[in-house]
């Protein structure tokens, strides 16, 4: 374990994968600690019926209290809470979605890809409320242009300024009936809708389409189980010099040297491994005389099915092929102008709407016979919005070390809180509003309309903690994704987020990512790292 | 430590899948037969059937009734037994696809299955993963939502 790498990535996800992809490619060579296995889920997951499975489906219990996406089907996939215990205050629960294997999350990211604006970048000269980027949507465009072909992400250009266009596969499928009454009924209010961004493909993961590419450059030397616990620090030089790590299945310590670290482990993981790398120097952990570290958490509110409807005229399912289907995004319409606050909130929203399929039961009042048949009958009839909203990024909101709390490895865990405030609550009812209105004018009809956002985590878009920053007094890293205090000390996930508006941030990761690996690329060869 | 290393498969095209009576598309095909003669789409057209020994015997009551294989048509026939067929493709479980919708669509049965007419034994050609069909949707200006091919959470 003598050998020091050029860079040490921690994390194969977005960040970490696009890390060693760029890297690899201008030939410096990089180390990747995974602290799962590597897996290929297209390949390696197994079809089973439910009635094999102990629990029928429902899970085994205890194993995942906060991950309403897993099931008993999936649930390996999934970071068992049993080992990774972490905690919250009772009554604000946070739900913290882990996955650790080769890829990461983007094993099972729903793939949206949007990009954000300088409403996101410059928000605060647009509202007055936090921080600004330090960089511009001008800075990260070229980066944006580059990582949507790779990824093959399909939707329509519409020329929005708080909407960026993108290079797309052109999604020129047409609009089933209902959803053009609706989309008609939303443009009378001056409300923009465009189709779904996605990127497409069997798999559309670091795994398949990042870290083969890295490999293949002989540059990139993955080691898997590998659970950093620490970045090192050396007092002398002021700079880190390598990672520890524990086997995830011998529970060995090791520790592997670095001329760079490059922090990829996720949003709240990174944050957590710096908050436990403290020294004399670093008592509030590593690279944090701002204090931030660990601060301005904050999410994406997701109000789900904000308004489940039916369409009329597919009552009859055999009578409705091609009356509903088909899905679309509503783009931010709030809050566009300057200092505008509408509705007693600031920032904005955006929805994900689709029409077909059936309707679940719990809406339909009936029971037995007549419910069976009810269903039935609805079984295309479905018309129904997701919320998704810009969460305000406030210093109370934040994670912190849990004084005792470890997990399975012996590293301690962490406590997290965070509480949605007025402005996410007024936000998710203005939505409701909006989306009842829009769905009672396209002549759909109404079963449940509610303001009930999804606790705090559960979009899986949690961000900050580890914010970029012009001033070095209120932010840990620069426009560079790099620490203001340690020169050779990254962090390039999306803990690294100031604002993230409404839209999934994946797309923006990724792009920071190629930029700042291509400011290393430079600075190493300039003989700075 | 550990040091992985990656494998890369080029998987070009799976290996014919032997079938418990030999039969060739390509024979039948040639005399005439279309897809739809036996690979029936009942309704709600979902899929497409695999024939019944009763459907080979339409016409094997009579024809080539000295072969060996035939004549194990007819006997499983007699004991009211049906052949088990392997199947070449499958879609999983929570993948909605309708044969019907598709062909409404103008899709033809080659696009996803390749050219059966010329394959004496049949394999696995057409690229029915997501990446696959997705690929053909965008093309095909069809939607590419999620829930067009899967259940809305």
């Amino acid at each position: 374990m003598a050998k020091t790498y050029p860079v040490v990535i921690v994390g194969s996800g977005a960040s970490g994968g696009m890390a060693a992809w760029a890297l690899t490619k201008a030939g410096i060579e990089c180390v990747m600690l995974e602290a799962g296995p590597m897996l290929d889920l297209e390949k390696q997951s197994e079809l089973r019926p439910i009635y094999d499975l102990p629990f029928r489906g429902f899970g085994t219990p205890g194993r995942f209290p906060h991950v309403t996406q897993a099931s008993e089907a999936n649930e390996n996939a999934w970071l068992d809470e049993k080992q990774n215990p972490y905690s919250h205050p009772e009554k604000d629960p946070y739900y913290w979605v882990r996955i650790r294997m080769g890829g990461g999350k983007m094993n099972r990211w729903g793939r949206a890809s949007w990009r954000l604006s300088d409403l996101e970048f410059k928000a605060a000269d647009h509202d007055g409320f936090g921080e600004n980027w330090p960089l511009s949507y001008a800075d990260l465009a070229p980066y944006y242009d580059r990582v949507e072909p790779i990824f093959k992400v399909q939707g329509r250009n519409e020329g929005l300024p708080q909407l960026p266009d993108g290079r797309l596969l052109l999604d020129g499928s047409p609009e089933s009936p209902a959803n053009q009454r609706f989309i008609d009924a939303a443009k009378k209010r001056g409300i923009p809708i465009t189709k779904p961004r996605r990127a497409t493909g069997t798999l559309a993961s670091s795994l398949n389409l990042l870290l083969p590419e890295a490999l293949a450059t002989g540059k990139l030397t993955i080691v898997p189980n590998a659970i950093a616990r620490e970045v090192s620090f050396d007092p002398k030089t002021g700079l880190v010099n390598g990672v520890h790590f524990v086997d995830r299945r011998s529970k060995r310590d090791y520790f592997i040297g670095g001329q760079n670290v490059i922090l990829g482990a996720a949003t709240l993981e990174s944050t957590r491994l710096l908050l436990n790398s403290k020294s004399t120097r670093w008592p509030n952990g590593l690279g944090n005389s701002s204090g931030t570290l660990g601060r301005y958490l904050f999410d994406q509110i997701y109000v789900k099915n904000v308004v489940q409807a039916l369409v009329p005229e597919a009552r009859i399912s055999r009578a409705a092929r091609g009356v509903t289907g088909g899905a679309g995004y509503i783009v931010r319409f709030r809050n566009l102008k300057p200092g505008q606050q509408e509705n007693g909130f600031l920032r904005g929203y955006t929805y994900d709407f689709g029409s077909g399929g059936g309707i679940n039961p719990k809406y339909i009042p009936k029971y037995g016979e007549p419910l069976l048949r009810e269903v039935a009958d609805l079984a295309n009839a479905s018309f129904s919005l997701t919320t998704m909203g810009e969460v305000l990024p406030r210093f109370e909101n934040h994670v912190r070390i849990h004084p005792t709390l470890k997990d399975n490895w012996g590293i301690p865990s962490l406590h997290i809180e965070h509480r949605y405030t007025p402005n996410e609550h007024a936000m998710a009812k203005d939505s409701m509003e909006v989306a009842s209105e829009l769905c009672r004018a396209a002549g759909f009809e109404i079963l449940e309309a509610h303001a009930q956002m999804v606790p705090p985590g559960e979009s899986i878009h949690e961000l900050g903690t580890c914010r970029m920053g012009a001033d070095p007094k209120k932010s840990m890293l620069n426009q560079w994704n790099q620490s203001h205090e340690i020169k050779n000390l990254f962090v390039f996930d999306g803990s690294a987020f100031v604002t993230g508006g409404a839209q999934n941030p994946t797309l923006t990761i990724l792009s920071l990512a190629l930029r700042s690996s291509e400011y290393i690329v430079e600075r190493m060869k300039r003989g700075d790292l | 430590m550990v040091t992985f290393s990656w494998l890369l498969l080029l998987v070009l095209a799976a290996d014919p899948i032997q079938q418990p009576l030999p039969y060739s598309h390509q024979l039948h095909i040639s005399k005439g037969l279309q897809c739809k003669t036996c690979h029936t789409n009942a309704d709600p057209g979902e899929s497409m059937g695999i024939p019944k020994v009763a459907t080979c015997l339409a016409c094997h009551r009579a024809i080539k009734t000295d072969s060996p294989h035939i004549q194990e048509l007819a006997k499983a026939a007699a004991e009211k037994r049906e052949i088990k067929w392997k199947r070449v493709y499958q879609i999983p479980s929570y993948v909605f696809f309708s044969h019907r919708i598709h062909a409404e669509a103008g899709a033809t049965c080659q696009n996803c299955h390749g050219d059966v007419a010329q394959r004496e034994v049949l394999a696995k050609e057409g690229d029915i993963s997501m990446g696959g069909c997705m690929t053909c949707h965008q093309q095909k200006k069809a939607p590419n939502d999620c829930n067009t091919c899967h259940e809305p959470r």
